[in-house]
């Protein structure tokens, strides 16, 4: 699925539009802890969490991570999208919870 | 390359920092996964737990060799630190999801070499990432 086709689902917000838009994620990962995203997390994939502070920039950026949804209404600050800007990631929001945002991203997808 | 680290706001500069200037050296790609998690966690070590400290980073031509060392307070109980979950980290440090028990781990199952000695006077991380 297209990072760009995450900012038809209603009620996903994209933030730090950029050149990543366009590529394709393959997996989605859910963590708050940066360890275990770091330890598990498959590059290339969407990371969801609740975390919106500048350093999951920095992981996502580490890990290759094509973009990253915050969720639960939790609002990045303009140093963290300026971050995500200059490392080329994907930032959306939400104010749904992790779950219902898989069951939409799913619905896009065509598998639910 | 020796960079000092203190400045927790900014966790993972440092790491990119260096990846991108090692981005045309080493031309695995996992290998540069593995460096930048690696590089990450100790940064976070260094930034969370020490009073600050220096990331040194060696380059050879099969391998890239990391010292991540701090004037202390050391770490009491090593085996422990090893240990999957186990972590000391202070509740600010664990609300923005650091803290995990996790670090040291992945650093020492993601790395080709690893030692970690630590005193009261101060850690001494070195880990290795083999690049061929």
């Amino acid at each position: 699925m297209k990072i760009d086709e995450l900012s038809k689902i209603e009620g996903f917000k994209k933030l730090a539009d950029n050149s990543a838009s366009g590529k394709e994620f393959g997996s989605v990962y859910i963590s708050d802890l940066l360890s275990v995203v770091l330890s598990k997390a498959e590059h290339g994939c969407l990371w969801i969490t609740a975390q919106s502070h500048k350093n999951i920039v920095g992981v996502a950026s580490v890990k290759e991570i094509s973009a990253i949804l915050i969720v639960e209404g939790f609002m990045p600050d303009g140093d963290t999208i300026t971050k995500a800007r200059e490392e080329n990631i994907e930032i959306f929001t939400t104010e749904l919870s992790a779950f219902e945002s898989v069951k939409l991203i799913l619905k896009k997808n065509g598998d639910l | 390359m020796r960079i000092f680290v203190e400045d927790i706001a900014n966790i993972g500069s440092t790491t990119l920092k260096i990846k991108n200037k090692l981005k045309d050296i080493v031309s695995r790609p996992d290998a540069l996964r593995r460096l930048g998690v690696c590089l990450f966690e100790s940064e976070a070590n260094l930034a969370i737990h020490s009073t600050g400290g220096v990331l040194e980073i060696v380059v050879f031509s099969s391998k890239i060799s990391v010292t991540a060392s701090d004037n202390g307070p050391g770490i009491p109980d090593i085996e422990k630190a090893l240990t999957p979950g186990f972590s000391t980290a202070p509740p600010w440090a664990r609300e923005l999801g650091f803290g995990s028990g996790m670090g040291l781990k992945n650093i020492k199952r993601l790395s080709n070499a690893f030692s970690l000695m630590s005193t009261s006077a101060g850690t001494v991380l070195k880990f290795e990432i083999a690049t061929l």
